[in-house]
């Protein structure tokens, strides 16, 4: 039997020697955001690929890679491109979202920094696929050091003729510019995003009408992760065929993961879909360096999930770790130790969205940003009742599902899994007026 | 297209939002966000139904139950905000189960956290939104235990409406409503989270429609600083009538307490001012109140140097009748001012007639109308190309600039049913990108529209008005729009309108010659009724301005000609300027205690309902004129509402008392009219403009300075 009819086993873990690198190849290299170090190491190949084969087909190659948007929410990135009207003859937008701002996620920060022209290449190659003419780069105000190299990168590509009019000779048109955030997490949410880019408050829109039919100033409009943008730019480089062959059976291709926690190598790490947190933890991230009870995978809006074989030994894709009930989310990892209080770690997280939440509706206002933070501060102080857990369920179900955009459930899912793994913990501390692991914090102000 | 709520099932239209169907099937949901006439947003989290519908398989059919053969209906898993979501054929939603009841209870909870509950010294109480909504649909009881958010309280924002935002639920329809509808972006959250709070980052509100916030705040936030603490809702008289303060004749609720006049509220009229009014309207009431003379006047001694004495309206009869006896009839002049109603219009041309005197006037009007038939508001924001000439639309006729603006947005109109105005109309967005190429604006002196118009210059009106006629190369543009437009409108303001039948004649050639409609905004605000009337002096000397008569009876008008040494009655609700020269001083009404029909620059005859108001022994002009008539010992022909309408019948073939409640367009036609009036005008001198009476807000005139300045020279 010729080898071609057996389809070959799908690479599900860097340690297959078949899988190698590609969005975080070149970190690490010296000068490696220079355009230079990125033409030498064949940047911008993708590019010329995409002027040859032609925009529909740029689509095509997305849909059949199987791509799923790399910002958290996993929707398949090649539909999303497809749902632009494409011969409308309006102006069309590419948006790049890196407003990385959820806890626990880092990894577009270094894509920036290092490897800027990766994403610069990808956004070319998604206007041209979706008949845009100019795209935007969000980024959080905090990555400074992030927005100086793409602005660096942008010149540096206008100058070689890789952005502006007729790019490369090919007649189509591009140009980018960045705008930085002023530091609010709800800057992610997509129609956030481009209110604040129009220079509006920061709240979501109503959806329909969804971005690709009216989107920023009321234009045909798509938004993609950083990392969604550079996978695109390795896709059309390499192939649909050679992404596919990465990752599961719905969960296509590699992807980066970040982790953060007491472990030995905290960082960011590339890995096929698929791969088990056991190898992400141990072979990579060099194992923990104290005893841990829970893993957030996804960055600190996906639930807790216990520290057990069963789920150190899960692939870390979009459909194994919906199972299990939680989320892959950003892809990072959060691990919390042993003999920390989890009623702590969780105030910690329903501090950040109280603080973040946007004011637009009323759940997530008065239910997150009003009551379930003073509620969290209260049991930390020791000064829970009975029943205040039960409160807390009971506002959960009142918020959970009821909210305008995601943030409320992004605050629920600590909230709720920490309650549903560690409840005995929560018991504790209410009827003894401190945690079991000591009043102190790594997290207490 | 065909949704069950509720298990009834019901036909509603395309595009119909969940919680209007829920409201077509006579079901009711709490709502704060919502507000008819402007976008949906869903940011109260109030309007929770549960809802699922029918999917269509790979085969293009509804996929079927296996168990019960019916299309399968998929539901949403949590409950939804109905406002923001859309019906589909064979939606089924469930208004009123436990679940939902459970999870707007929980909501309600949540916006209450933050409230401070201080019903018992807000305003709105008694008519809150959140109060009547906490008790239908609350748990009637928090469990929250902290301390509430406390931000600033009552202060001022203008000097019109105050401001609370501790009791502010973040609704956003101030916030929407200045954008969407003056389009004045003048308010906005500022912060975020649970700090999120209402203000404006600029001294005051600068809008001219800024109360109607106080209207649609859902709780006290927003309130109207005039009638503060000056009543409880419960103790009101409401009077549904119309506001005669202009021409577009806004609907309007007058709320009176222990007969005093207190606080005017927005009605909602489809047609005509949607429930918007202007500042002007909603808080200019005031001036009635303040030194009002409600019992009739004479001088002591006889002599007009001699001290006011109040009389008994037979005091006042006696001595009329004792200078009348003295003077012919035909030497007795009738003037009043043009916002009497039509049926006080029909009774003062009768007594005229009667008396057969050739000196009757009503001021301020143009010295000559149009016959074309008028857009209507609704046409008007339908529009497609507007050009605006000499006018100030927020001064001359305010809400008119709100269809202007509605237009700008492209004309859509809130979808109507029997529960009333669309609650949420989903095609309405936020932020809609004006369409400023369809207006164009010239007038000497820039206003407020000059900022909205595609195209925008300070040229009088009647300057373009003749170059635009002369096919000037300049206006190139504004020719070929004309000639694009399906639906042009051409407005004519005061700058242009008292410049005679020369210019007036000039703009009908140009609108006919585009098949254009042409709107004059009329100088007062029932101008366009009474235009319809005999009420156009005849004679030399007969006019307002020379008044050459031996006796006068001025109707709330504020001069009367320095030289005038006749016997002069004055009828007024004030000591004016014209009643220090009186010989004796009748009290009058004012509009809000009137019962009559108004017309309105439409042509929409509209209907005026008293107020309780106590107004002493003050009568309107037909009591006036019943007064003469005693003294003349004449009956005059209409001595109340319903002999002048039952002459109306006769005459228009409209039963003018029972009206509907959007008042009705009324056709002149066959009557009498406007043709009447231009002959009679083209004898008389001159226009009576110098005659302005102070608008309701005292100082402020409702006809912009530049259009003053050109009365007061004249028209001849």
């Amino acid at each position: 039997m010729p080898d071609t009819l057996i389809p070959p086993k799908p690479i599900t873990s860097a340690l297959d020697s078949r899988f190698k690198p590609s969005l975080y190849a070149r970190v690490g290299i010296p000068n490696s955001f220079s355009l230079e170090s990125y033409q030498a190491g064949g940047g911008y190949q993708a590019l010329r690929r995409a002027f040859a084969i032609g925009n529909d087909a740029v689509i095509d190659e997305m849909k059949k890679s199987g791509l799923r948007g790399r910002g958290g929410a996993g929707f398949p990135t090649g539909l999303k491109w497809s749902f632009m009207p494409l011969k409308d003859g309006k102006q069309h937008y590419v948006i790049c979202n890196a407003d990385e701002s959820e806890p626990g996620s880092f990894k577009d920060r270094y894509l920036m920094t290092e490897d800027p022209h990766q994403m610069l290449e990808g956004m070319i190659i998604a206007g041209f696929a979706m008949r845009a003419s100019m795209g935007y780069i969000y980024i959080r105000g905090e990555y400074v050091l992030a927005a100086e190299r793409v602005w660096a990168a942008i010149h540096d590509a206008r100058v070689a003729g890789l952005l502006g009019k007729n790019i490369l000779g090919s007649g189509f048109d591009f140009d980018l510019q960045v705008h930085r955030g002023a530091g609010a997490y709800i800057c992610g949410e997509e129609t956030a995003l481009m209110n604040s880019l129009e220079g509006l408050r920061a709240n979501p829109r109503l959806k329909p009408p969804f971005p690709a039919q009216a989107g920023i100033y009321g234009l045909p409009t798509t938004i993609n992760n950083v990392e969604s943008f550079c996978a695109a730019t390795q896709i059309i480089r390499y192939g649909w065929e050679w992404y596919s062959s990465m990752g599961t059976e719905k969960s296509k291709g590699n992807k980066l993961f970040q982790i953060s926690g007491p472990v030995q190598r905290p960082g960011v790490f590339e890995l096929p879909l698929g791969a088990t947190f056991r190898e992400m933890i141990f072979d990579f991230a060099g194992g923990p360096l104290e005893p841990i009870k829970a893993i957030i995978p996804g960055g600190s809006s996906t639930p807790m999930m216990p520290w057990t074989d069963t789920v150190l030994d899960a692939p870390m894709d979009y459909e194994s770790i919906t199972a299990q009930g939680s989320m892959l989310g950003t892809g990072g990892l959060i691990l919390i130790p042993q003999n920390y209080c989890i009623v702590n770690a969780t105030w910690n997280l329903v501090r950040f969205y109280a603080h973040e939440s946007c004011g637009k509706c009323t759940p997530c206002r008065e239910g997150i940003g009003g009551w379930m933070v003073k509620m969290y501060e209260k049991l930390v102080r020791g000064q829970g009742k009975p029943g205040d857990v039960e409160l807390i369920l009971d506002m959960s179900d009142n918020i959970g599902g009821k909210s305008f955009c995601a943030l409320a459930d992004a605050c629920l899912g600590p909230v709720l899994s920490s309650i549903k793994l560690f409840r005995s913990e929560y018991d504790y501390l209410i009827a003894n007026g401190k945690s079991q692991y000591g009043g102190s914090s790594r997290w207490a102000d | 297209m065909k949704v069950t709520v509720d298990g009834r099932t019901i036909e509603v239209p395309t595009g119909t939002s969940a919680i209007d169907a829920v409201f077509a099937a006579g079901l009711d949901v709490p709502y704060f966000c919502s507000q008819p006439y402007l976008s949906p947003i869903g940011a109260c989290r109030m309007c929770l139904v549960e809802a699922g519908s029918p999917r269509k398989g790979p085969d293009g059919t509804l996929i079927l139950d296996e168990k019960t053969g019916q299309p399968k209906i998929f539901w949403f898993p949590k409950p939804q905000a109905s406002c923001t979501l859309m019906a589909s054929e064979g939606m089924v939603i469930v208004s009123q189960s436990a679940s939902v009841k459970k999870a707007q209870a929980g909501m309600m909870e949540f916006t209450l956290i933050n409230h401070p509950l201080d019903c018992p010294t807000c305003d709105k109480g008694g008519a809150c939104e959140l109060q009547d909504r906490a008790y239908e649909y609350g748990y009637g009881d928090s469990r929250f235990e902290f301390d509430r958010r406390h931000a600033d309280k009552h202060y001022n924002l203008s000097e019109n409406v105050v401001l609370d935002q501790e009791r502010c639920i973040h609704c956003k329809r101030c916030v929407r409503y200045f954008e969407e509808v003056p389009g004045e972006e003048v308010l906005d959250f500022i912060e975020r989270g649970s700090y999120t709070f209402i203000d404006s980052a600029e001294e005051g509100l600068p809008s001219n429609f800024s109360g109607n916030i106080t209207d649609i705040c859902p709780v006290g936030a927003l309130l109207d600083n005039v009638s503060r603490f000056r009543g409880r809702n419960w103790e009101y008289d409401h009077t549904a009538t119309v506001c005669t303060a202009c021409s577009v004749g806004c609907s309007i609720t007058v709320d009176a307490r222990n007969g005093q006049l207190e606080r005017i509220q927005g009605r909602e009229n489809y047609q005509v001012n949607q429930t918007w009014l202007c500042d002007g309207g909603r808080f200019g009431h005031t001036w009635l109140r303040h030194e009002r003379i409600t019992t009739p006047m004479i001088r002591e001694g006889g002599t007009r140097a001699g001290a006011w004495v109040p009389a008994t309206w037979d005091e006042a009869i006696r001595l009329i009748r004792g200078k009348l006896g003295e003077i012919s009839s035909k030497n007795i002049g009738l003037y009043s001012h043009a916002d009497i109603t039509l049926e006080e219009g029909l009774a003062l041309e009768r007594f005229a007639a009667q008396l057969g005197t050739d000196s009757v006037d009503h001021a301020p009007r143009y010295s000559s109308a149009s016959t074309l038939v008028p857009p209507t508001l609704l046409e008007v924001s339908q529009a497609d190309f507007v050009l605006v000439l000499g006018a100030d639309v927020h001064e001359e006729a305010p809400v008119l600039a709100l269809r202007l603006e509605e237009m700008l947005k492209g004309g859509l109109l809130p979808a109507r049913y029997e529960h009333g105005t669309a609650i949420a109309d989903l095609r309405m967005p936020e932020r809609v990108v004006r369409q400023r190429h369809k207006l164009v604006v010239f007038s000497s002196k820039s206003n407020l529209l000059h900022g909205k118009a595609g195209l925008a210059a300070e040229i009088s009106g009647a300057s373009a008005l003749h170059d635009l006629l002369a096919g000037s190369a300049a206006f190139a543009d504004i020719f070929k729009s004309l000639e694009a437009a399906q639906k042009p409108i051409v407005i004519l303001g005061a700058e242009v309108a008292c410049l005679g039948r020369a210019v007036l004649q000039e703009a009908e050639t140009l609108v006919q010659k585009y098949n254009a409609k042409l709107l004059v905004l009329p100088a007062a605000s029932n101008s366009s009724g009474l235009s319809h009337l005999q009420l156009v002096p005849r004679g030399k000397g007969s006019s307002l301005q020379a008044m050459q008569v031996g006796a006068a009876l001025v109707s709330r008008l504020e001069q009367v000609p320095a030289d005038f040494a006749g016997f002069l009655m004055v009828h007024d609700t004030h000591l004016t300027e014209a009643a220090t020269r009186a010989d004796v001083f009748l009290p009058a009404v004012s509009s809000y205690e009137k019962r009559g029909t108004f017309i309105n620059l439409e042509g929409r005859a509209l209907t005026l309902r008293g107020a309780a108001i106590d107004a002493g022994e003050s009568v309107d002009l037909m009591g006036v004129i019943g007064a003469l008539g005693d003294a003349l010992n004449l009956k005059p022909e209409i001595r109340g509402v319903r002999s002048a309408q039952r002459e109306f019948q006769k005459r228009l073939n409209i039963d003018l008392s029972s009206l509907p409640d959007e008042g009705q367009i009324i056709n002149w036609s066959g009557t009498s009219s406007a043709a009447t009036f231009s002959a009679a005008t083209s004898s008389v001198h001159s226009s009576v403009t110098t005659m302005w009476k102070p608008n309701m807000l005292r100082g402020k005139n409702v006809v912009p300075q530049q259009a003053r300045e050109l009365f007061v020279g004249g028209d001849d």
